[in-house]
């Protein structure tokens, strides 16, 4: 193995440190978190989170019955034939399942729709907020208009 | 004559998961009939593979090979086996790590050091995946006869094809990828790499991102402390997190990385860095636990945890060809005692004793 002596190259990196003057701030993970409630942390929206899910249950929420069959040719000729005998029973538990994914993405899909109109309707409100105050400041420092 | 191995849990791609399939490939190589049984079986494991334990008829000339890791009523229950019985020792992580974050598993961690505290004298031998963690059985008591060998990993898996849109979206650009895999839980220190990378990327490499790669494991509260700590530093950009991913994903992460950096705190081996080794990463680790003794030589390995040095040892790396072609020399002589078929002779050489008896 080659020798490699880290401490030399420490000694360097610290001495490139001082001379470039880089300093280390108040920033570690237990300050900079001080005055963050970690137990509500868990719950904390995350707009691409849910788009990406959203994006994943829009295009997989009805499942075909007929689902491709891989692997040993045995296993899927086997598996095809258990499949078309209890075709009775698992076609309408596909149906429901797949009724039920439906609806359910359906009702996502609105929540993120008002999600979306909420945060235009707040980001505009907003916009005239700020007007509204730089109009106030304006008329506070008895300008007109 | 049958092995049978006994976990808590099988779980599908974590390291003891792995390790306890590719033992019983092993076994099964060498013409020993065994068994895997669990108090639950991932429902990803291969079908056939693992039972749950209820299934467990103990047989005369069985040997049990007891992974331990966690708290499981099975910690004790294991006792009352006739059978020999060799402890395979993982290491359990220390329970204040978990302390605001997840209560059920500093309970389970507390739980589980008490039964390896009254397992001491129970068992027949015990192995253990370092030194590190033979040391903690030997402050405990236990006196049967013991050894360390590492985890026995699977690295023809490591020759599947990555996941090419992945490895297009991070190798093919000009950025500096640093990368750790590992579950995001907080004795892992993700905190201790983004404010390490904070620093690289401010004074050194402003083209250049942290990749977290692995799932929350459950302990949300932590992975969204991280990601707000990111936010506060201004890098949330440049920090990716990619949670729970593929396999072939996993690989690609590795090969697109430009160093591969650990700080965490507790290990009772840690994979990643072998297989960071493999993937011809040049490693910088934080000297804890059972990291040091599983680098053994290969890679830079830090004695002190300050952020600031740490960014300037990354770039010192990435800036110096030839050290970065001795690391990797050196990574990949260590290499070679993983191999599978070292360990898997370590391991009968130490368990035949047992078989033969």
């Amino acid at each position: 193995m080659y020798d490699i002596n880290v401490d030399e190259i420490m000694k360097g990196i610290r001495s490139e440190i001082a001379e470039k003057g880089y300093t280390e701030e108040q920033m570690n993970y237990m300050t900079a978190l001080a005055n963050v409630d970690v137990s509500d942390l868990e719950k904390r929206y995350n707009e691409k989170e849910l788009d990406i899910k959203l994006e994943y249950i829009s295009k997989h929420y009805a499942n075909p019955v007929y689902f491709p069959l891989k692997g040993n040719p045995v296993k899927v000729f086997l598996q095809r034939a258990v499949r078309r005998v209890l075709l009775f029973v698992i076609y309408p538990a596909f149906q429901y399942q797949n009724a039920f994914n439906n609806g359910t993405e359906h009702c996502i899909q609105q929540m993120r729709n008002y999600i979306r109109q909420t945060d235009k309707r707040l980001a505009a409100q907003q916009e005239e907020i700020d007007l509204l105050k730089q109009e106030i400041e304006t008329l506070k420092k008895g300008k007109t208009l | 004559m049958r092995i049978i191995q006994i976990l808590p849990v099988i779980a599908f791609g974590d390291a003891i998961g792995n390790h306890v399939l590719a033992l019983s490939d092993a076994f099964t190589r060498r013409g020993y009939k065994n068994k895997i049984y669990a108090e639950m079986v991932d429902s990803r494991i291969p079908r056939g593979k693992a039972e749950p334990i209820d299934y467990y008829k103990e047989q005369k000339g069985d040997v049990i090979l007891y992974h331990m890791s966690t708290g499981s009523p099975l910690n004790r229950k294991v006792l009352e086996y006739q059978t020999p019985k060799i402890m395979n020792y993982h290491n359990i992580t220390p329970a204040h790590f978990f302390h605001g974050y997840l209560s059920a598993a500093e309970k389970g961690c507390i739980e589980a050091r008490e039964d390896l505290a009254y397992m001491a004298g129970k068992m027949d031998a015990c192995v253990s995946d370092s030194k590190y963690n033979q040391q903690e059985l030997e402050e405990l008591g236990y006196a049967c006869p013991m050894t360390d060998i590492p985890i026995l990993i699977a690295f023809d898996d490591y020759k599947k094809e990555p996941d090419a849109e992945t490895l297009q979206q991070y190798r093919d650009d000009d950025y500096t990828n640093i990368v750790f895999v590992g579950r995001v839980v907080p004795n892992k220190k993700q905190e201790d790499l983004i404010e390490a990378f904070y620093y690289y990327k401010k004074y050194y490499n402003p083209k250049s991102r942290l990749i977290l790669v692995g799932s929350f494991a459950g302990v949300d509260t932590y992975g969204e402390s991280l990601k707000v700590y990111a936010d506060i530093l201004g890098i949330k950009e440049d920090v990716i997190f990619t949670g729970q991913i593929s396999f072939p994903k996993i690989l690609a992460y590795y090969r697109a990385a430009d160093v591969f950096l650990c700080m965490s705190e507790h290990e009772g081996f840690c994979v990643p860095v072998v297989e960071a080794m493999y993937f011809g990463d040049p490693i910088i680790a934080y000297d804890s636990t059972a990291v040091g003794d599983t680098m053994g030589g290969g890679g830079i390995l830090l004695k002190e945890k300050k952020p600031l040095e740490t960014a300037g040892m990354i770039d010192y790396l990435v800036n110096h060809a030839e050290l970065k072609d001795k690391i990797l020399a050196n990574q990949k002589e260590r290499l070679e005692a993983f191999s599978h078929e070292r360990v898997e002779k370590a391991y009968m050489d130490f368990l035949q004793p047992f078989l033969q008896a």
